[in-house]
């Protein structure tokens, strides 16, 4: 979540829509009153419920590119829809329930990025051992009685060099063949209006079904 | 390595306590005063967005949200209907009104030239590509923006896209010519302006269908 102040907001919104301090301001607190409420203690916390903004103003003012740029800087799940593209509950149409599907999927987009960037070195670090591992076969353990006697040989001296020479990116063009989980196969489901609901499950139910073989590569 | 069960949970937990809902064109679901019959999408999707934007729980495939804290910010024209239109229920939901003001003529100048992308900027690099410098000089920044602002008032006014429709027109020729004229410079000024365009915004019915 941002930790912009109120001015900073507003000096980031004028580099891209002039004019309109008015609303800036107004989003920029909502912004920062989201942080604020952070801030305090339960059970006063949920106590205190967001302040609404309804924008009025002609077209092509900005009211849509406020809400763009305000995205951008919220770092909070956000969605932005149309109100005509919804129709009453128990009509053929989209209804607003929807609006939180959506925002729930942008949030579950967001933190997976967020958590791999995390997890980025790590997984960096792991595809390394994969891929010595697969250049380097380690001394089969199961053989004969040998069994435990040879458990530290795992980063030996060939390894090393194989390692520099990785890094030093000198095995760039050589072919290696790896186990990999296969991607769940994707199946798209056209679904009639109003039923979105059940695509997403039907989706779910296949990707599980195909999930979980593993491919070479 | 990623943990989905807890990537949920966090996930959750910041649409919560940060999502926001940007609801555009609200005014579109206005009642028109003086309709009547089945509104099956104005009046009924107002009623539906009132548990949303009060708070309630919505069931998603990644479990129950609560919509309490999910910030709201609507917007609209209000051409047709005002907001005193909206189910009153609804109204009281959005405290906070603000009002964007109509362009004018000094607003159009620094929208063409004073953000990060501004439109020249973003014309100029267009043509950068084919090695056609393009560039704008103070004169003809100013005669654009008085162009646009014109056709606005005598036509639809429908803001700064107006800035993208004059300027597209503007550059039509160049444009077209650029890919075989790479290495030339061409300075909007004033005068050229007025050569492509002033034909244009003076009549009045012509202007309504091309700019």
């Amino acid at each position: 979540m941002s930790q912009m102040t109120p001015r900073e907001i507003v000096q980031e919104l004028d580099k891209h829509i002039i004019g309109q301090d008015e609303a800036k301001r107004a989003v920029a607190i909502a912004l920062r009153n989201r942080w604020r409420r952070v801030q305090v203690d339960e059970p006063l916390r949920s106590e205190i419920t967001p302040k609404n903004i309804l924008m009025i103003g002609p077209t092509g003012v900005g009211k849509t590119e406020i809400s763009r740029r305000l995205a951008r800087l919220a770092k909070a799940p956000f969605v932005k829809v149309e109100a005509t593209k919804f129709t009453e509950v128990g009509y053929v149409g989209r209804e607003v329930d929807s609006i939180v599907r959506d925002l729930m999927d942008v949030s579950i987009k967001m933190t997976r990025e967020n958590a791999m960037s995390k997890v980025r070195h790590r997984a960096e670090d792991s595809a390394e051992e994969r891929v010595l591992d697969a250049l380097l076969p380690p001394p089969s353990r199961n053989v004969g009685f040998t069994t435990e006697s040879e458990p530290a040989a795992a980063d030996s001296d060939t390894r090393q060099k194989f390692r520099k020479m990785l890094r030093e990116g000198k095995l760039d063009d050589k072919e290696i063949e790896i186990e990999i989980q296969a991607m769940p196969v994707g199946v798209e489901i056209m679904a009639p209006p109003g039923m979105e609901e059940m695509t997403s499950q039907l989706q779910g139910m296949f990707q599980n079904l195909g999930g979980n073989r593993s491919a070479h590569r | 390595m990623l943990d989905e069960e807890e990537l949920k949970t966090q996930a959750l937990e910041a649409v919560e306590q940060h999502g926001i809902v940007f609801l555009d064109e609200i005014d579109k679901v206005a009642r028109q005063s003086g309709t009547q019959g089945a509104d099956v999408s104005r009046e009924g999707v107002q009623r539906d967005l009132l548990p949303l934007v009060e708070g309630s729980t919505v069931n998603t495939k990644y479990g129950m949200v609560k919509t309490d804290h999910i910030l709201f910010i609507a917007s609209g024209a209000f051409n047709v209907s005002k907001p005193s239109d909206l189910i009153p229920e609804l109204q009281g939901r959005f405290p906070i009104r603000v009002e964007l003001k109509s362009l004018t003529t000094e607003d159009f100048v620094r929208i063409l030239t004073e953000p990060d992308a501004s439109l020249t900027l973003q014309y100029s690099a267009l043509l950068g590509t084919e090695e056609v410098s393009l560039e704008f000089d103070e004169g003809g920044v100013r005669r654009l923006a008085e162009v646009a602002f014109h056709v606005n008032e005598n036509t639809e006014n429908i803001g700064a896209r107006r800035l993208h429709t004059v300027m597209e027109r503007l550059l039509e020729t160049v444009s077209f010519d650029a890919s075989d004229k790479s290495g030339t410079e061409l300075t909007v000024d004033a005068t050229y302006v007025d050569e492509h365009l002033s034909e244009l915004s003076q009549d009045e019915d012509l202007s309504r269908y091309i700019l």
